[in-house]
């Protein structure tokens, strides 16, 4: 590959970055806000919610993500294209763009991982927390949110980091139902040039970049709201 | 309902096979991820510097970037290399790899990296001192790891283990990219061909559960076994 071709991809592949980040921060973001309701079902003392919420994880969990993509898109939305009156709807420009299948399928996935994660953390919080905020009157709601919630939520800091690079690897999927993210632009550069190894070094430092970053700034937040015991 | 049935009329034959195709692909890569991890952990922990670091850019490169470019990479590029390294010994001629072949090297590489860190904690987990009263035996090095170090890492390595073959398995739905024929790829042909949009992907995640949900069993019988000698 000569050295012009590499630098035009780079910055072909580079222009590919925000449709990624959007990816990613849009379906952690409206993910995050499912799973806090989802925790909360999980925790509910009515059985039948308590059995939704627990085999929406079991579900997300337990299968692979290209199949959620695949059930979003290839599933419902070629079942919607197939009904005749969401084709004549002023939605359809919306509805047939497969951006939002893949950040829906990445949303609802990352929504069961988090509401897992998040669930074992407010299980290891003690039950003297509870107890205390109780005996200083305040509500089931009021110790939940003011109390328990930031603890969990720092407790749970590492496991999130993991999920939210998890994400970033998964949003590498959305390529195969033709949404022009890094993987997918770099995979329309390899099927034009044939170039192979350096396509894929420049994406994958780039995901390494992307990565890296995340890290670091988990890290920070991470010392930031350390844990002072004693 | 017909379209499920055993035969030419039906896809319950295909999608059987295929199945099989995905277990087997899984327990090869996972086989493959546990012994290259388990070299690359000694590595990393024993070896020289320059091992040393070549081993931890491999693990955080592989476990930094998608699953979806180490699967390209060897799809696309790995023939080039072979029939490379295959020209330099005198032979010409472009050499074909099997995909199933394909599949598991970049699982079970994927595999390893994940592996290698597993390993790498419980090996340092395991106390000093289970060393040194090795070493007062008079025993050579090799003989603590395999004796006294390892059984006790892999004891403590095993819940973690468990997770990385859950990993895996989900992993394998990936090669569907580059047209083996498991699970995923069958269920997007026949959705393809018979247009019944949910059928075919919801039987798939149900042999996904089937198989996450049974291996979680055997984790947990795995998992008592190994912690036998630690119940008081």
């Amino acid at each position: 590959m000569e050295l012009e071709l590499f630098i035009n991809s780079t910055f072909e592949i580079l222009k590919a970055v925000p449709t990624t980040l959007s990816l990613v921060t849009l379906s952690l973001s409206i993910g995050f806000i499912m799973a806090i309701f989802i925790v909360a079902m999980s925790l509910s003392k009515l059985m039948l919610v308590r059995f939704f919420a627990n085999s929406y994880i079991y579900y997300f969990r337990g299968t692979p993500l290209l199949i959620q993509i695949y059930l979003m898109y290839f599933g419902f939305g070629y079942w919607l294209s197939m009904q005749e009156n969401v084709k004549q709807s002023i939605f359809w420009d919306i509805i047939s763009e497969p951006y939002w299948y893949a950040v829906s399928a990445l949303m609802f996935n990352t929504a069961g991982y988090t509401a897992e994660i998040l669930r074992g953390a407010i299980l290891s919080i003690p039950k003297g927390q509870f107890e205390s905020s109780y005996s200083l009157g305040l509500s089931y709601y009021q110790s939940m949110v003011k109390i328990i919630l930031p603890q969990a939520i720092r407790q749970a800091l590492p496991a999130y980091s993991n999920e939210v690079i998890l994400m970033v690897k998964g949003s590498s999927l959305a390529s195969i139902i033709t949404i022009m993210e890094i993987t997918g632009t770099m995979n329309k550069i390899r099927s034009e040039t044939y170039a192979v190894y350096e396509l894929i070094f420049i994406a994958g430092s780039i995901y390494l970049l992307i990565n890296f970053v995340i890290t670091r700034m988990f890290n920070y937040l991470e010392n930031k709201y350390k844990v002072v015991s004693n | 309902m017909e379209l499920l049935y055993w035969g030419n009329n039906g896809w319950g034959d295909e999608i059987f096979f295929a199945s099989l195709v995905t277990i087997a692909l899984a327990v090869c890569s996972y086989a493959l991820g546990l012994v290259l991890g388990l070299y690359i952990a000694m590595g990393k922990l024993y070896s020289n510097k320059i091992v040393k670091i070549s081993l931890d850019g491999y693990t955080t490169v592989v476990r930094g970037i998608p699953e979806l470019l180490v699967i390209y990479l060897l799809f696309f590029g790995g023939e080039n290399i072979i029939t490379q390294i295959a020209s330099v010994f005198g032979y010409d001629g472009f050499i074909n790899l099997p995909p199933f072949l394909i599949g598991v090297l970049a699982i079970g590489f994927i595999s390893a990296s994940y592996s290698a860190e597993v390993f790498r904690g419980s090996i340092k987990s395991v106390h000093k001192g289970q060393m040194e009263a090795g070493l007062s035996l008079c025993l050579s090095k090799d003989k603590i790891f395999d004796k006294i170090t390892l059984p006790q890492a892999i004891r403590i390595a095993i819940p973690s283990l468990g997770n990385i073959w859950q990993l895996t398995l989900k992993d394998t739905a990936l090669i569907s990219v580059t047209g083996l024929a498991e699970i995923m790829r069958i269920s997007r042909v026949a959705t393809n061909s018979e247009r019944e949009p949910f059928l075919f992907f919801i039987v798939a995640a149900c042999i996904f559960l089937f198989l996450t949900s049974v291996s979680t069993k055997i984790q947990k019988i795995i998992e008592k076994k190994y912690n036998r000698s630690m119940v008081r």
